[in-house]
């Protein structure tokens, strides 16, 4: 598959950001969408361009690390699932793709898609979760 | 077989026609749903590709009854100690340590370590432990970002997981493993002289990141195949194909090997120590597990 992508590119918390376009031509359906940022990171890394910055742990569905926003939705389309079990076959050859970080005040951008979370971990540490 | 060439099939169709299609809804309905989410098929409908999962190192740092390692304050829990699993650590037995230390140990054990050490034992940071502590770190990460070679880091982080799947997984042999010793040898100097790590150590560098943590898992990579080499039996996720019953099963040698394996590090470049903890049964006795 062909996938056009535009990924939001920003140098750290106090630089302005933007969206950048990047076309990558040999995607497999099978890929999960992380797997695709991996190659699209592997050949960013040969160009000796920055590699993208994205959370992700597991891979396995289970932690939770890995947000990203996927054509204005949180996880991308399905429901129910983590950004590591979303996958290629869920979009169309020659498809563009929007990527932004989770965008929320609480929440600044720490580097291209990863959010400071800290905040979060507060609420949790307080006990104001699960109840 | 799959189009990966290595997946083989379970089929659930016998299973669903003796017991109907709820039952098995009942018992595995989330796992089923997970695996359409991954493959795409409907394991209702259509056999199930499968692939033994590696299952990490089988075992973690030396910790003591309290969970402190050698280092006097520094805790370990869960999958990061050694201390309940044996030689096999299937399915849910990482989630049992988990909670059992981090429900049943800890919460007693730190205080008790905390009650005796005050503000004053703080080790401040112009002390020499530090100083060393802080250059070594630093000295690593200008070493890693000076290399400027050709390979990325997640390619040789592959590469090394390719290395410990061929040789090192569930069914090791003596030949195997000391291959794998001098292809681990082998990627370590290429790692060293050919990784590419851009940017800088003064913003969020995920790169640079992984390559502190595969230079790490090439150490730990080449100790697992050490431990492998040395235990001349069969035990648990651990099968020496030299050590196997005349069908096939695992043969222990538990006159020369009921020990835990506790290999104490040297220093760089220098062969770790290994310091055998004997396994003592008091209530059960050793048997031959057999899986048929």
């Amino acid at each position: 598959m062909k996938i056009n992508l535009k990924v939001w590119r920003q140098k750290n918390t106090n630089t302005a950001g933007k969206l950048v376009e990047y076309q990558l031509d040999n995607v497999s359906e099978d890929m999960s969408f992380l797997e695709m940022f991996d190659v699209l990171n592997d050949s960013l890394t040969r160009k000796g361009e920055d590699p993208v910055t994205f959370d992700h742990d597991c891979r396995e569905g289970i932690c939770g690390m890995c947000s990203m926003y996927i054509n204005g939705r949180a996880h991308g389309p399905q429901t129910g699932a983590t950004t590591c079990q979303l996958h290629m076959r869920s979009f169309n050859d020659g498809d563009t793709i929007v990527v932004e970080p989770w965008r929320a005040r609480a929440f600044p951008v720490i580097k291209d898609l990863m959010v400071d979370r800290s905040a979060f971990d507060r609420i949790i540490q307080s006990g104001g979760m699960y109840r | 077989m799959s189009k990966t060439g290595l997946a083989v099939y379970l089929d659930f169709a016998d299973a669903i026609k003796r017991d109907g299609r709820k039952t098995i809804e009942a018992k595995y309905g989330n796992l089923f749903e997970m695996y359409e989410k991954i493959t795409g098929e409907n394991p209702y409908e259509l056999p199930m590709m499968i692939y033994p999962a590696v299952h990490y190192t089988m075992g973690g740092l030396w910790v003591d009854y309290n969970l402190m390692t050698t280092i006097p304050g520094l805790y370990a829990l869960g999958e990061a100690n050694f201390s309940d699993h044996g030689a096999n650590r299937l399915g849910a037995s990482a989630l049992m340590q988990g909670l059992a230390d981090g429900y049943f140990v800890i919460p007693y054990t730190i205080g008790d370590y905390l009650a005796t050490i005050g503000p004053a034992d703080k080790i401040p940071v112009d002390s020499p432990a530090f100083k060393e502590a802080e250059q070594k770190v630093h000295a690593q990460v200008e070493q890693l970002l000076a290399i400027k070679g050709t390979r990325p880091v997640d390619e040789l982080h592959k590469e090394l997981g390719h290395i410990m799947w061929e040789y090192c997984g569930m069914s090791r042999t003596a030949e195997g493993l000391k291959l794998a010793k001098q292809k681990i040898q082998a990627l370590k100097k290429e790692f060293w002289t050919n990784v590419k790590v851009l940017g800088d150590s003064e913003e969020m560098n995920q790169a640079l990141e992984q390559a502190s943590r595969v230079a790490d898992f090439i150490e730990l990579g080449e100790l697992m195949v050490d431990d492998a080499l040395n235990r001349e039996e069969s035990c648990g996720g651990h099968f020496r194909e030299e050590h196997q019953t005349p069908d096939g099963e695992a043969l222990r040698d538990d006159a020369n090997f009921a020990y835990v394996a506790a290999w104490e590090y040297q220093g760089e470049g220098k062969p770790e120590v290994l310091n055998k903890e004997v396994l003592e049964f008091e209530n059960v006795k050793l048997t031959q597990r057999s899986y048929k």
